[in-house]
């Protein structure tokens, strides 16, 4: 599974996989900056797998 | 994964991004739950112990007639530690003395963790972070604790972590829930701005009225309100889960990293969590394992930063 990221005009992201369901939506971020680090750095992570999604709840 | 979780031993002193001496804060080996300050101690919890210090450079170990479960986050309010056991059994104990064997408090779920509590509105609230969803209450942190059940607004996962402000209550959970409260009994789920990650911690912060958060995936944000809340630009990445806190007038954010030694955090330009946070050389430890960062306490003149075996105290 292969996921991306859109950035709203309001700082939020949008994560989506690659059938373009929206896996998660947080923010908004102070500036599209922050916005744009956060989203390279998550969806690069679980994209390579270094990030596990979705997250593990313990008990 | 909750706020807290660390393991042992070691720690170092001195100005962060400079040189930093190490200290011990408990047997090596023994697990260090978290870090906290009230009182006038430093403290946290390890297994079936809490550990204390009021100069830093030495440390105190009394029993805490707890369990080993390795989440328990001691807190300090009112006069009281509270000392939650750990284990999913309901159980927490308080006194006001480190020193002293602390007393149990009421029970009242025998099937869930003791998670947080919040001193707000003369009133002691105990959480369970579990998705029983219910929390007690009690005028008298002596007395039988009244139980809510099923709050509408309460967060469905339970809270780990609770403040106030001294007119809302804000309780933070797994999956991003974060409610608030005026009452204590109606409770309205807020957009946390964290989508899905879990918030471990929250604080209000009385100098600059701004309350903070932290949590999983290098998540932390701000809110002026409780209600509202943003998600803040630390210059730290999406992975592991970050520690937030005050000192020295400007707000730290702490994160370990995946190299098995090192610390990185962000500092704010201003006493504000809105202004820019600027990225600090990392810290290295040979100490540190590469478990989660999440000691991150500070009596207003050090601050103490954490992360694995080992934690990082500056000033």
């Amino acid at each position: 599974m292969t996921y991306s990221y859109e950035i709203t005009e309001d700082f939020k992201v949008i994560v989506k996989d690659q059938d373009g369901n929206t896996i998660d939506n947080p923010g908004p971020w102070q500036d599209h900056a922050g916005a744009e680090a956060w989203a390279s750095s998550f969806v690069n992570g679980i994209n390579d797998g270094s990030i596990v999604w979705p997250p593990v709840q313990e008990e | 994964m909750p706020f807290g979780t660390i393991a042992s031993a070691g720690a170092k002193q001195g100005s962060i991004g400079t040189s930093v001496t190490e200290i011990l804060i408990v047997a090596s080996g023994t697990k260090a739950q978290n870090l906290n300050y009230g009182g006038g101690f430093w403290f946290g919890g390890a297994d079936n112990l809490v550990y204390k210090s009021n100069i830093l450079s030495s440390w105190t170990t009394a029993s805490y007639a707890g369990s080993a479960n390795p989440n328990s986050k001691p807190q300090y309010w009112n006069g009281y530690y509270f000392l939650p056991t750990g284990d999913p059994d309901g159980a927490w104990r308080y006194s006001t003395d480190l020193s002293v064997t602390p007393t149990s408090g009421s029970v009242f779920e025998a099937t869930a963790r003791v998670s947080s509590m919040c001193y707000f509105g003369s009133t002691y609230y105990v959480f369970l972070n579990s998705t029983i969803k219910k929390y007690g209450y009690s005028s008298s942190i002596s007395g039988t604790f009244t139980t809510v059940s099923n709050a509408a607004g309460y967060p469905t996962n339970g809270i780990n972590w609770a403040a106030t402000d001294g007119t809302t209550m804000v309780g933070v959970g797994d999956g991003g829930l974060l409610s608030t409260t005026t009452d204590g009994l109606t409770w309205t789920a807020r957009t946390s701005s964290f989508g899905a990650d879990d918030i471990d911690f929250v604080m209000y912060d009385t100098e600059s009225s701004y309350w903070v958060a932290s949590g999983a995936n290098g998540k932390a944000a701000y809110s002026s309100n409780g209600t509202t809340w943003t998600q803040i630009t630390s210059g730290l990445t999406a992975g592991i889960g970050v520690a937030i806190n005050k000192c020295n007038g400007v707000f730290i954010i702490a994160q370990a990293t995946l190299s098995v030694t090192t610390v990185k955090y962000s500092k704010s330009a201003s006493s504000l969590p809105t202004s820019a946070f600027t990225s600090g050389s990392a810290i290295t430890s040979t100490g540190i394992s590469n478990e989660n960062v999440y000691i991150l306490a500070t009596d207003g003149n050090y601050i103490l930063l954490g992360a694995g075996k080992a934690s990082i105290s500056s000033r």
